[in-house]
């Protein structure tokens, strides 16, 4: 049998410049030898113009996968695409703006024919660096082309500053962190290096973030305070949201700061219910998770009881509240160190991105059986997962992908003298990090 | 396998490009082939093999169907056109009719062509729609399938009611009152290809969900054959439709139709292939079966008493087609591959 005809499904929501960097795929010299499925216009050719027009013929599948739908006008144009594979290299197959790609995506992993004879390389999802903002919150299709992307262009640069930029990137980053983000201007990115995606790359998902790989703590800032005994100061602006959750912990004598296991310790606080707090009240140092009024710039009373460090968990980052801490005197203080953590909230986003590890082998009926479980239970919610598992007993990677409900696996390259662990990634709506990683663990060989 | 006979290919040619479709004429004599690229070639064996192509269509080919009394045969591409041919005994190629359609809606793709059992009208499956032609070219009616692209056509073997299918389930029309509403049998999910058992009795349709769906006509009563690995979009009935042969399993599957049909009986296994069944046929007397897979194997049996097969040949890629010769004792074998060979096979000395 022959290889399999890489495809690279191209989405992004209208104005995002598909149709520009479409048009350079069909008419730059770049050495590649392309078929284009086109939705919205094109006519087919028998040699040299293979663009053909597809008409979003979109159906459910009887399969008992309740999220399954597939591209039926996708499966009969493949099919015929796969009796001329010698004309062509790799597929490039456009959505429409307002397409959800999981149809698309998923119509590689359902039809027997389409499997064997195509790869879905990967997802490029297009987004308009002006305007996406304001498609945020009213469209689930671009939080979902986002969130399917492998590579996402962010177009249209030259009409946002730096820091427009760089906000965007956090937030896309909070969706998808699996996703490679080449900024562009008139979508004049490399068209090889769009296309080759090159299929997984968990190093990037997993390293692009040092905070990826933490639990999704409530909080998003950690500041550790050396402060004095008696009575300092906490002063928060109005912010974003009327109200904010904190901890003040002090931290015991002798202890060795380690943010991220006092993180361990302030998250069990956090769970109890918070005490309310309003302007006039005193945040004692404790274990007490206060929410704290905040209709307008407030100044805490902050009675310390010896000196010592305390640490100061907030439910956000201090820049959107403009935290300042005032010691005994009266003066600014700033904390001997800080952190930032990955937070699930961030802008009320549910799509997040959730990485996995998992030192050692794995036993294939236990992976089977939460796989299984796994996609019966939260499969509507996966839009993507990609990853690298070691099985017991296989000499090779296992290499995986999936949509939705539906899964794909294939022995990749052998473990080797590498250290056997593995590594998973799933992007998804409301998926619950902890629950999924403590039950993977159940799975070891 | 060295007990069972390698069969002898007298004919063989590469065609250049993919097979899209080949068919015989009704006198067995010419076989005619569509490549992806529209190119088609026939076949004269009367004349030792003698060989005519030319181009049909401008665009990318979709369907090939020889009129099931005359030398005719219609030829369908993407670009919405459908054309009638004449083949003369001299190899003569005339082009009879070019019939332009314009679906109302969905892809201008022409998939599908079946000629009515009494060859009066060509039914022509394109977008939502299927078209009634005569044999001069000329429109007739029009049947609309309003849940998507029409995926299967077939005809009641006496002919006056077609059968619709796609996303959905099927429709059955009847030509003769073409203002009627279509009887409709609904099942969930994309049917794909459809077969109309020689007796009327049963309508079957190879389902995307690896599945045969089943209706009973009379009762409208449904039915599922699943346990498939594959499509199942083969249906060939064999033994006067007493039995259907079926694909999408490694193993040829006969299940039985005579008595009260295949509900609660075991359908007859038979190995041999290493991969998936991708095409069938079986000769016109519904003596010998053909089988083909997916990795290029093919397998001649017997319809009856034959647990092994009688003889075997490898192609060079996937088995597109098989087809027999479609005189009455047929011992000819077409067969085509994906790599865009096509091949024939003569099987007198096995059946």
């Amino acid at each position: 049998m022959n290889a399999k005809v890489p495809v690279t499904i191209l989405t992004g929501f209208l104005g995002s410049g598909k149709t520009t960097l479409l048009n350079r795929i069909l008419s730059e010299s770049h050495g590649l030898r392309i078929a284009v499925i086109e939705n919205e216009f094109g006519e087919i050719g028998i040699d040299q113009d293979m663009v053909i027009n597809a008409d979003e013929e979109v159906f459910e599948m009887n399969n008992g996968c309740i999220c399954c739908t597939v591209r039926g006008d996708l499966i009969r144009i493949l099919n015929n695409l796969a009796r001329r594979r010698d004309k062509f290299d790799r597929i490039v197959l456009e959505t429409t703006g307002l397409a959800d790609p999981g149809p698309v995506a998923q119509t590689f992993f359902v039809d027997d024919d389409v499997r064997d004879e195509f790869n879905l390389e990967g997802i490029v999802t297009l987004v308009d660096a002006k305007h996406v903002e304001q498609h945020f919150d009213d469209s689930d299709e671009v939080v979902a082309q986002i969130a399917f992307a492998d590579m996402i262009v962010l177009n249209k640069c030259d009409l946002v500053n730096d820091e427009q930029q760089n906000e965007l990137k956090e937030r896309i980053g909070n969706l998808n962190k699996m996703a490679k983000i080449l900024p562009a201007e008139m979508a004049n990115v490399s068209i090889p290096k769009v296309l080759d995606i090159g299929g997984f790359d968990l190093d990037r998902a997993l390293g692009i973030n040092e905070a990826f790989l933490e639990p999704e703590y409530p909080f998003e800032w950690a500041g550790i305070y050396s402060l004095r005994k008696g009575q300092n100061f906490l002063k928060l602006s109005e912010g974003p949201d009327p109200d904010m959750s904190l901890i003040c912990y002090p931290i015991p004598d002798q202890s060795k700061i380690e943010i991220p296991e006092l993180a361990e310790t302030v998250f069990r606080l956090w769970a109890e219910l918070p005490t309310k707090l309003d302007s006039t009240g005193e945040i004692n140092p404790s274990n007490t998770h206060w929410n704290v009024d905040l209709p307008q710039e407030t100044e805490f009373s902050l009675n310390v009881p010896k000196d010592g460090t305390y640490a100061l968990f907030t439910q956000h980052t201090p820049e959107e509240f403009d935290l300042v801490m005032k010691d005994v005197n009266g003066d600014n203080t700033s904390p001997i160190e800080d952190h930032y953590f990955a937070a699930g909230h961030t802008h009320d986003d549910t799509v997040t991105s959730v990485a996995l590890e998992c030192a050692g082998d794995l036993d294939s009926e236990k992976l089977n059986s939460w796989f299984s479980v796994l996609l019966q239970t939260e499969g509507p919610n996966i839009f993507r997962m990609k990853g690298i598992l070691s099985v017991k007993d296989s000499e090779r990677k296992m290499v995986f992908q999936g949509v939705h409900m539906l899964f794909d696996s294939q022995p990749g390259e052998p473990w080797g003298e590498e250290s056997r662990h593995s590594r998973l990634v799933f992007i998804g709506r409301e998926l619950n990090q902890d629950y999924l990683q403590e039950t993977l663990k159940l799975c070891l060989a | 396998m060295d007990s069972i006979q390698k069969l002898w290919n007298f004919f063989e040619t590469d065609l250049g490009e993919t097979p899209i479709s080949l068919d015989w004429s009704a006198c067995g004599r010419w076989l005619a082939v569509i490549n992806v690229d529209s190119t088609v070639m026939i076949v004269d064996t009367m004349t030792d093999n003698k060989l005519k192509s030319w181009k049909a269509h401008d665009d990318g080919a979709l369907a090939l169907t020889w009129h099931p009394k005359l030398s005719l045969f219609a030829t369908s591409c993407q670009g919405g056109m459908v054309k009638l041919w004449e083949v003369e005994d001299d190899l003569t190629i005339n082009e009879v009719s070019a019939i332009e359609l314009t679906p109302n809606s969905g892809s201008s793709w022409v998939e599908l062509l079946k000629w009515s059992p009494d060859g009066k009208h060509l039914s022509i499956g394109n977008g939502n729609s299927v078209t009634l032609s005569t044999i001069s070219g000329e429109i007739s009616d029009s049947f609309s399938f309003p849940n998507g692209t029409v995926a299967a056509i077939d005809w009641h073997p006496k002919g006056s009611l077609l059968a619709i299918a796609g996303y959905g389930g099927v429709l059955i029309y009847n030509v003769l009152e073409p203002k009627e509403k279509p009887i409709v049998m609904e099942r969930k999910g994309s049917l794909l290809s459809l077969s109309w058992s020689p007796d009327g009795k049963f309508i079957l349709a190879g389902c995307q969900d690896n599945a045969v769906a089943l209706w009973r006509f009379r009762t409208r009563k449904d039915a599922q054959m699943s346990g498939f690995t594959y499509k199942p979009l083969q249906l060939t009935w064999i033994s006067r439709g007493k039995r259907l042969l079926t694909g999408g399993t490694k193993e040829l599957v006969i299940w039985p139709f005579d008595k009260k049909g295949p509900e609660g009986r075991d359908p007859e296994m038979r190995s041999f292939h290493e991969h998936a069944i991708c095409a069938i046929s079986a000769t016109p007397d519904g003596q010998s079966i053909a089988s083909g897979c997916r990795y290029g194997r093919i397998a001649i049996w017997g319809a009856t008493n034959s647990p092994e097969p009688k003889g075997w040949a490898e192609l060079d890629g996937r088995v597109e087609h098989l087809l027999w010769s479609s005189v009455k004792n047929s011992t000819t074998l077409a067969a085509s591959s994906r790599q865009g060979s096509l091949y024939l096979f003569d099987a007198s000395t096995i059946i």
